[in-house]
């Protein structure tokens, strides 16, 4: 089990180095059978990743959602899985070249991040782990594709802005559809978040006799999440333009990568991996 | 092959040798007709009349093809000739394959072509003048036609400001079948901008101008909406694209009552300024969500997407350059079929005759085992000289070896062996 554990660890960074290779290579020439290759690409990567999901599990007798690189690799399966329902969605399949990207880092990350676990806790063999990381990871691989959505919304725009009409701007779908993707991603990806967060708030009333323990970590997420709540509520906002949407986006997820991953390097905190 | 072009004729020559579906029926029932001709195909555009033609023989035959060119016009045939290329052999491959890849079109990258080449061939299936050389011909020249295009630039953006704007606003608002454009201005470089967005599916079309008679005329062609002058910023913030042209010295759109028009929209706002001098204060492109380009950006746009295509020329050319030697390596090697299919109708004739003799004298098991033995034999003493002959086809001693085979096989003996 760990010899087919480890040769998949090391067997999909290649995976999805090699996606990210040819998206990009078909996001240049926009050749048919390149196109093609994307597709089959893509699934290939996405079922080896779901294979090492299993086999990690099975190694584990649990779900494998204990360490920050179960996270990250959770986190790269599942922007790959939605970006796959977003490309069957638009038809459109150059952005894949930008979308692996992120895969990409949280994968390799994860690889030096998986651990050794020998042992588990009994508060996580609880069926409240699935239920509050489960979407809490989901959502996080959601509002990271509606962050590079947003990002390529604003180098889209501006591009036409300074009249720079290159690769990019040829390449790239409309601003229209990129925001309307964008604004996609970030309220599937709220959405789910908002689900870990009741979640995690009901687990908390269970372990600690409160829904909002007066931690700085918890007490961060729970401030990120309501400035995603803004973001959201931008769309339906009048006076707020799209570029200004789009780069509170980019400030929020930014923010929740910090309080998800590196918030614990700074203080101390009961919510820590 | 003979035609002419946009290359090679001025239009009075091109129209007039044009042909419509019926001409092109009735020129091909002609070829068909004639015992000299084994395929054709005609080619008819508004830039170009080809006529394509297979003859049994190795004459060129130019002349019968100008003649049928020129047969339906008025145009006497010492002018035509000056306006006729013809090409033969390998030119004509060559030819087609850069007809279909757009790079002897006149606005080059064009895709318009390779529909009508595939209608060409269409017309030529239909009169049943297609053979094995047209088929093999169009099918390839059809797939040069989109290698070119997806594996180089050259069909990528447009050519004139009104198209490019349209590529502009579309990239912004992704599908202009929601979208209201306002047209201020009745000038006939607006008009042409509306034209193109109204093809483009635009929803609704406001026109307005200082002169309401003149913006009323305008608007009813164009099936569109009048505006008065006085409700200008009234319709500014109804639009998403506001294109303006007209012949004012003094900007007609400035920034700040622009703001204040526009300051409910969620949606962004482009703006098309392409009068002489500006219509638009240059301010404008400061504000968030509108986005600014004038007759000078414009051009710019349309330069660019000329280079780009210049740049790929060589691409396009390296490709149709290759295929081309590829289809002659494939009709060289069509010049030893018959003699390889007559050696192996030689051979299976001795076997067969072979074994009809043993027929009775063997059980029906040894005759089977026999049978098979020796289409084996057969098979193993012709693969070598089959291979040869194909590899050698595109050699110049490749006749030679061809001949020699005939000779001691006897193949050109009558009835054969």
């Amino acid at each position: 089990m760990r010899i087919a554990v480890t040769a998949f660890q090391l067997l999909l960074p290649l995976l999805y180095l090699g996606t990210g290779l040819v998206y990009l290579r078909y996001f240049q020439t926009r050749a048919t059978l390149l196109r093609q290759l994307c597709r089959w690409a893509l699934l290939v990567t996405l079922g080896g990743h779901l294979i090492f999901l299993v086999l990690l599990a099975a190694e584990h007798g649990w779900l494998p959602l204990i360490t920050p690189g179960h996270a990250m690799t959770m986190t790269a399966a599942a922007i790959l899985a939605i970006y796959l329902g977003i490309e069957v969605r638009s038809r459109n399949r150059v952005m894949g070249a930008f979308v692996v990207v992120p895969a990409l880092l949280f994968q390799v990350l994860s690889t030096f991040l998986l651990g050794d676990l020998t042992h588990i806790p009994d508060t996580l063999r609880s069926v409240r782990l699935p239920v509050h990381a489960l979407p809490a990871v989901l959502g996080y691989a959601g509002l990271a594709l509606g962050a590079v959505f947003s990002l390529l919304m604003l180098v889209l725009r501006g591009q036409i802005k300074r009249r720079r009409h290159g690769r990019i701007y040829r390449r790239l779908p409309s601003l229209r559809v990129l925001d309307t993707m964008s604004l996609h991603a970030t309220v599937m990806g709220y959405a789910l978040l908002t689900l870990g967060v009741i979640t995690g708030a009901m687990w908390a009333a269970h372990e600690w006799d409160t829904v909002l323990p007066r931690d700085p970590k918890i007490l961060a997420i729970f401030a990120v999440w309501v400035m995603y709540g803004l973001a959201v509520a931008f769309r339906w906002l009048p006076r707020v333009s799209r570029r200004a949407r789009q780069i509170w986006t980019l400030i929020c997820f930014a923010a929740l990568t910090f309080t998800f991953a590196l918030l614990d390097l700074l203080v101390e905190s009961k919510h820590s991996w | 092959m003979v035609g002419l072009s946009h290359q090679t004729a001025p239009v009075e020559f091109r129209e007039q040798v044009a042909l419509d579906q019926a001409g092109i029926v009735r020129t091909l029932n002609s070829l068909r007709e004639s015992h000299e001709v084994a395929e054709a195909m005609v080619l008819s555009t508004c830039n170009r009349t080809e006529i394509y033609a297979v003859y049994t023989d190795d004459g060129k035959h130019y002349g019968d093809l100008t003649e049928l060119l020129s047969g339906g016009t008025a145009l006497p045939r010492a002018d035509l000739e000056g306006h006729v290329y013809r090409r033969a052999d390998r030119d004509v491959v060559e030819h087609l394959f850069m007809v279909a890849a757009g790079l002897d079109s006149m606005v080059v990258g064009e895709n318009q072509i390779l529909a009508q080449v595939r209608e060409a061939y269409s017309s030529a299936v239909t009169c049943r003048t297609n053979g094995p050389l047209v088929n093999k011909l169009l099918h390839r020249s059809l797939r040069v036609g989109k290698q070119v295009r997806t594996r180089t630039g050259i069909g990528e953006g447009r050519r004139s400001v009104a198209a490019v704007a349209c590529d502009l606003a579309e990239k912004i608002f992704a599908d202009l079948s929601d979208r209201t454009l306002l047209l201020v201005g009745a000038g006939e470089t607006g008009e042409l901008v509306a034209r193109h967005a109204l093809d483009r599916g635009v929803r609704e079309l406001l026109v307005t101008n200082r002169t309401l008679e003149r913006a009323e005329e305008l608007a009813r062609s164009l099936r569109g909406t009048v505006v008065s002058w006085d409700h200008l910023w009234d319709a500014v913030a109804d639009a998403d694209v506001l294109v303006t042209a007209t012949g004012a010295t003094e900007p007609v759109v400035t920034a700040e009552p622009l703001q204040r028009a526009i300051a409910h929209r969620k949606t962004p706002l482009f703006v098309i300024d392409i009068a002489v001098p500006r219509n638009v204060d240059p301010e404008v492109d400061r504000l968030q969500d509108v986005f600014l380009y004038d007759i000078d950006a414009l051009q710019e746009m349309v330069k660019e997407v000329g280079e780009r295509r210049r740049a790929e020329v060589h691409r396009a050319r390296a490709i149709v350059s290759a295929e081309v030697d590829k289809f002659a390596q494939w009709h060289r090697t069509q010049g030893v079929t018959p003699t390889i299919v007559q050696m192996r109708e030689q051979f299976e004739g001795i076997r067969a005759a072979e074994l009809e003799k043993l027929r009775g004298k063997l059980s029906d098991d040894d005759l089977k085992a026999v049978e098979r033995m020796t289409r084996a034999m057969v098979n193993k003493l012709l693969h070598h000289p089959t291979v040869q002959m194909k590899q050698s086809a595109s050699e110049p001693e490749g006749g030679t070896l061809v001949k020699a085979l005939r000779l001691l096989l006897g193949l050109d003996e009558e009835g054969g062996r």
